[in-house]
């Protein structure tokens, strides 16, 4: 798919209540912060209608571990660039990519903070 | 749990029973306190059911790691030391194993996180100026840190 571009729209899926708050339909920080590998995992869903983001989740993500997939969170790449963080483009697979370069721990919850707040969350109850 | 409320609840009849002078402003405080206590119960309840949805790997469905026993009680610990008067936190699992608490007012936001290890991380700042930002780690015994407790007492 290329490199990156910052006005490109990234997709990270939820299957966990606890990574959004329901009252207000804000995003917790918690929902970006890396995994054990030192990513956070997303998908490259420009272009994308809210089915076929749907789909590439329920398929890539949720399926394969017999989870349900509760909705998804999107956000341009430039609000991650912006941050000092890159995102690896590893297509691995097909549309996936991942942040890293995540600084220690603590400066972690910072930016997963900043980029809690620029995200806008899609729950599949409002489809 | 069960110790907790009966911990809050020796802390209100207590006080109440001290040569109270001004009828008004003692219930004014009693009523702080029962509304601390509301909050307090209301925090613990979320924690016991991350507990309970964290306790397994893979809760999220990104490899996360469980919550340990060892950060359950540090978070336990650090819901009781919250001063009277002062809000209580959003509770949150954190993918790597600790528990996070966070306070916000407007842009201003600040975020604690404890894994079992007798730390906490902060993380606080401005959404709109990154020049507010601070974070570190500091010590956790059986205290919050006074700088901590005067930035959740900012987020009032």
């Amino acid at each position: 798919m290329g490199p990156i571009r910052p006005e490109e729209r990234l997709t990270r899926y939820v299957l966990f209540t606890s990574y959004y708050r329901p009252s207000d339909r804000t995003v917790k920080h918690s929902a970006f912060l890396p995994d054990k590998t030192g990513g956070t995992s997303l998908y490259r869903t420009s272009g994308l209608d809210d089915k076929a983001v749907q789909d590439l989740g329920n398929e890539r993500v949720a399926a394969p571990q017999n989870k349900v997939l509760l909705g998804w969170i999107h956000i341009t790449a430039e609000d991650i660039l912006v941050n000092k963080l890159r995102i690896d483009p590893d297509n691995e697979p097909e549309r996936h990519a991942a942040i890293v370069d995540w600084p220690p721990k603590d400066e972690q919850n910072l930016i997963a903070r900043r980029l809690a707040a620029k995200a806008t969350l899609h729950l599949i109850t409002d489809s | 749990m069960r110790m907790d409320v009966a911990t809050h609840h020796r802390d209100i009849t207590s006080y109440s029973s001290k040569g109270a002078s001004d009828p008004l402003k003692d219930t004014q405080r009693a009523i702080m306190w029962i509304e601390h206590y509301h909050r307090y119960a209301f925090a613990t309840e979320a924690l016991n059911t991350i507990a309970r949805e964290c306790s397994e790997a893979n809760w999220d469905g990104y490899d996360a790691r469980p919550i340990s026993n060892d950060a359950y009680s540090e978070a336990q610990k650090l819901l009781r030391l919250i001063p009277v008067g002062l809000p209580m936190p959003d509770v949150t699992p954190e993918p790597a194993g600790p528990v996070a608490f966070e306070w916000h007012k407007g842009d201003h936001f600040l975020i604690l996180s404890v894994e079992g290890r007798g730390t906490i991380s902060y993380a606080g700042g401005s959404l709109q100026d990154a020049s507010d930002d601070t974070h570190g780690t500091v010590r956790f015994h059986d205290a919050l840190p006074d700088a901590i407790v005067e930035r959740i007492r900012f987020l009032l």
